[in-house]
């Protein structure tokens, strides 16, 4: 609706009530005048009886008397006049017959209050009296009436009995005119009162209308705003539960895999015997590494709330990518008996360009979720690809499994960040709870979207993501090369001399006995001004390092300060930063800075050697080795 | 729809029984009562006596409420009156009455009149005299004793206002002639049977003069 047809709506809303108004209130003061008049109807009635008998109570011929005619019309014909119009007013108050009733009443009784009283000309007041009284109404209609009334007494009287009314048998023909103008008179001033008090009657009913209908909006738009605050408050109260949830969830989480992690460590450290080293080191491993994962998707959530995330299109083969969580993931179905199918439409692109990283995520996170709940059956991963442009189109893949299955209320919430279809359900299947949500906003992210297609309890369920895909192609005959992590290595292939610049005594010394372990050296300083020192001393006496390790933040000099420096003085040695600062703005900001690659921490001991290995190997300021696969 | 066809048939019959009761009223209040020729000279029988002046004599009935408006009449009418003003009021007290039968709210108002005289006029004989019979006839006589008007001075019974009679009694006291002498007389009987004495002269003859 636009804003003139709304306006033209409230005025005619206005406009209606004010009319509704102003009809009520003319019907009350018509119902007002009517007691009143009833009652002045009344009152002349008894007047006009006690004026008889007390003026003219007898009629004499000598001695003898008689009632006075006078006494007989104050009592009959008075109650006649009087007694029909009050009924009127009480049964039918209001209506127009009524004050037209009452109006010829009130006037006829003008003419015989002047009668008793002899034709007092005090009396003929009575005639303008009464129709001041009837403009009461503010009904200009009663005006004329009341005033034909008197022109037609005037007019009768004056053919029939012209004595009674001008004091001559021959009274000019046209006398009633000159009576009934003086009416007219006082009309022309009483009907213009009605049509003015009409008018600001019609002002303030309007006024009123547009006030009530204002409070009424008020009131409207505080009922709404007051229903939002409420549902507000109740998502807020809701959302806070969640999060107290999820952050006994997520305490949980942690809690669980650090005991084991630190229950084998304990044991370990201090009871070597008691536990198999290997197995004590796997189980540490596997948690740390869940560990890894819950950070992870606690950050990837926080990026999505606050609206960070960034993705990065890319060209890849959307088989390929299927391929790979296919592989991923078909250790893990077999592990549960269950059967894991891929299935794609013929058509599907072999080149296209979309975030292939998330889109693996998103894929990931659903086969492994449908996997999770899956005890018994199949996981069928579905894909299609449905050309809507030239060059686009939107890949859509369903991935059904015969798992447990979602009730009505709990496909409502699946999508919910911080809601859990039930907290149970953390606990009996692990993970954080926030998989779906992020998947959602991920594909919501790329421009397509990710929903519950159908589930029902014990048959099992069935997701969709479609995601658009650009710059489709079908000309290439082979994959694009995979991106494959960076060379991986436990031994150099020569000693090799590094440079670890880092503040942790731990991390130093855990970056000192993986590098000694690979066969390398190592020299450890704590902070960048002194990293700076050592590569630049160590380059002037031609004993250059074959690769610096550099954490980013450190006191005295942060990394990203020391290789700024060491590249402005023209070190060009290969610069590796080491950082737990795991975002994409900071693996660029390293490279900004000038370093050479990136690895976060926690570490990979495989990878990090395998970097330093290419990086050793590598001529000076060479491209680094697609740092964001890290991620 | 039937509600209002009833109202309507009883407003019809109200207004019809109204109108009725009006004419009915008007019509009686405009009846005049009987009167007698007067004589046309002041009469000789008569125990008043004539002044040589304008003379206006009012025949009334103690009780009549009518008259009271003949005399309210005159009341107005006394200012202008150039040639006299004086008048005379006779109360008549039929035969049979009781003493204080002359004392009524007519002859109260009378006296309080201006240049009133109040003359009880037992068993009406003066009313006899003049030939008067309905409370509130007026005669007039000019300074030579001749008849001038003889009426009432209210259009109807009790009804103040213009009227013929009461402008013919200005015409002639402000010494212009009368448009007419003689009108109906509209008030109570002063005696249920008044024998009258035969006038001197019929009041018919006043305009021949």
């Amino acid at each position: 609706m636009t804003d003139a047809t709304m306006e033209l709506t409230l005025a005619n809303r206005i406009q209606a009530r004010a009319s509704e108004i102003a009809t009520i209130e003319a019907y009350e003061n018509a119902r007002r005048t009517d007691r009143m008049l009833a009652g002045l109807l009344a009152f002349q009635w008894v007047v006009a009886i006690v004026l008889a008998f007390t003026v003219s109570p007898y009629t004499w011929i000598g001695v003898a008397k008689s009632t006075h005619e006078h006494v007989w019309a104050a009592i009959v014909l008075g109650g006649l006049l009087s007694i029909f119009p009050i009924v009127l007013a009480f049964r039918a108050p209001g209506a127009a017959h009524t004050r037209h009733t009452l109006a010829v009443a009130q006037m006829l009784w003008s003419a015989l209050l002047i009668h008793l009283s002899g034709g007092r000309i005090e009396t003929h007041f009575h005639v303008f009296g009464s129709l001041a009284v009837l403009s009461f109404y503010r009904d200009w209609k009663i005006m004329v009436t009341a005033t034909i009334v008197v022109a037609a007494d005037h007019f009768v009287r004056g053919v029939w009995w012209p004595q009674s009314v001008f004091g001559v048998l021959s009274g000019s023909s046209w006398r009633w005119v000159e009576h009934a103008t003086w009416v007219i008179f006082m009309d022309f001033f009483l009907v213009r009162a009605c049509l003015v008090n009409v008018a600001v009657l019609g002002q303030l009913a309007h006024e009123q209308a547009d006030a009530e209908i204002a409070r009424d909006n008020v009131e409207e738009v505080v009922r709404r705003r007051t229903a939002e605050l409420r549902i507000a408050k109740n998502r807020a109260e809701t959302a806070s539960r969640s999060k107290t949830d999820f952050l006994a969830n997520m305490s949980h989480e942690i809690r669980t895999p650090m005991t084991a992690i630190l229950g084998f460590a304990d044991l370990l450290a201090t009871e070597s015997g008691a536990v198999d080293p290997k197995d004590a080191v796997r189980t540490i491993q596997n948690n740390g590494q869940h560990l890894l994962a819950l950070i992870n998707d606690i950050l990837d959530l926080s990026k999505i709330e606050a609206n960070k995330m960034e993705f990065d299109p890319s060209e890849f083969n959307p088989a390929d990518a299927l391929e790979e969580v296919r592989e991923l993931l078909e250790v893990r179905a077999k592990e549960k008996g269950l059967e894991l199918k891929f299935s794609a439409d013929d058509n599907l692109p072999t080149g296209c360009t979309a975030d292939a990283t998330r889109l693996r995520q998103v894929l990931i996170n659903l086969v492994g979720n449908a996997i999770k709940f899956t005890e018994q059956g199949s996981v069928r991963v579905e894909a299609r690809f449905a050309d809507d442009e030239e060059q686009d189109g939107d890949l859509t893949v369903d991935v059904v499994d015969t798992g447990c299955g979602l009730g009505p209320d709990e496909q409502v919430v699946v999508f919910k960040p911080f809601t859990q279809a039930d907290s149970s359900t953390t606990r009996k299947f692990g993970g954080t709870g926030l998989g779906l949500s992020i998947s959602q906003r991920l594909c919501e992210g790329m421009g397509g979207e990710l929903n519950l297609v159908e589930s029902a309890i014990g048959v099992g369920s069935r997701f969709r993501m479609t995601i658009p895909l650009a710059d489709c192609s079908y000309n290439l005959k082979a994959a694009a090369p995979k991106s494959r992590p960076a060379k991986t290595t436990t031994e150099f292939s020569r000693r090799l001399n590094i440079l670890v610049a880092e503040d942790g005594p731990d991390n130093q010394r855990l970056l000192k006995f993986f590098v000694e372990r690979a066969g390398g050296s190592v020299t450890i300083v704590e902070n960048g001004e002194l990293a700076l020192d050592a590569a630049w001393i160590a380059r002037t006496a031609n004993r250059p390092f074959d690769v610096i390790l550099m954490d980013m933040q450190m006191p005295v000099m942060d990394g990203y300060t020391a290789t700024s420096e060491l590249r402005r003085l023209g070190y060009d040695g290969p610069i590796i930063a080491v950082t737990a600062h795991a975002m994409p703005h900071d693996v660029s900001r390293c490279l900004e800075a000038g370093c050479d690659d990136y690895v976060a921490k926690p570490l990979d001991r495989l990878l990090l050697l395998g970097k330093i290995q290419i990086h050793a190997d590598s001529p000076p300021l060479s491209n680094p080795a697609d740092p964001l696969q890290t991620f | 729809m039937q509600g209002r066809w009833i109202i309507g048939v009883t407003t019809a019959l109200w207004v019809a029984a109204v109108l009725i009761g009006f004419g009915v009223l008007v019509d009686s209040a405009s009846v005049a009562g009987p009167r007698d020729d007067a004589a046309r000279s002041w009469p000789p029988s008569s125990s008043l006596a004539h002044r040589g002046n304008w003379e206006i004599l009012v025949f009334v009935h103690p009780h009549c409420a009518c008259t009271v408006a003949t005399l309210r009449q005159l009341e107005r009418a006394q200012p202008l009156f150039q040639l006299g003003n004086h008048m005379r009021t006779l109360v008549s007290v039929p035969t049979g009455a009781d003493a204080n039968f002359s004392q009524g709210p007519v002859t109260r108002h009378a006296h309080t009149m201006h240049e009133t005289e109040v003359i009880v006029d037992i068993d009406a004989n003066e009313a006899r005299t003049f030939g008067a019979q309905t409370s509130g006839h007026v005669y007039v006589y000019d300074p030579n004793g001749q008849i001038r008007f003889c009426g009432g001075i209210t259009a109807s019974r009790g009804h103040e206002g213009d009227s013929d009679g009461l402008t013919a009694v200005i015409d002639l006291l402000q010494g212009n002639e009368a448009q007419t002498s003689e009108t109906e007389v509209f008030g109570c009987l002063l005696t249920e049977a008044l024998p009258i004495d035969p006038p001197a002269v019929p009041c018919e003859e006043c305009e021949r003069d």
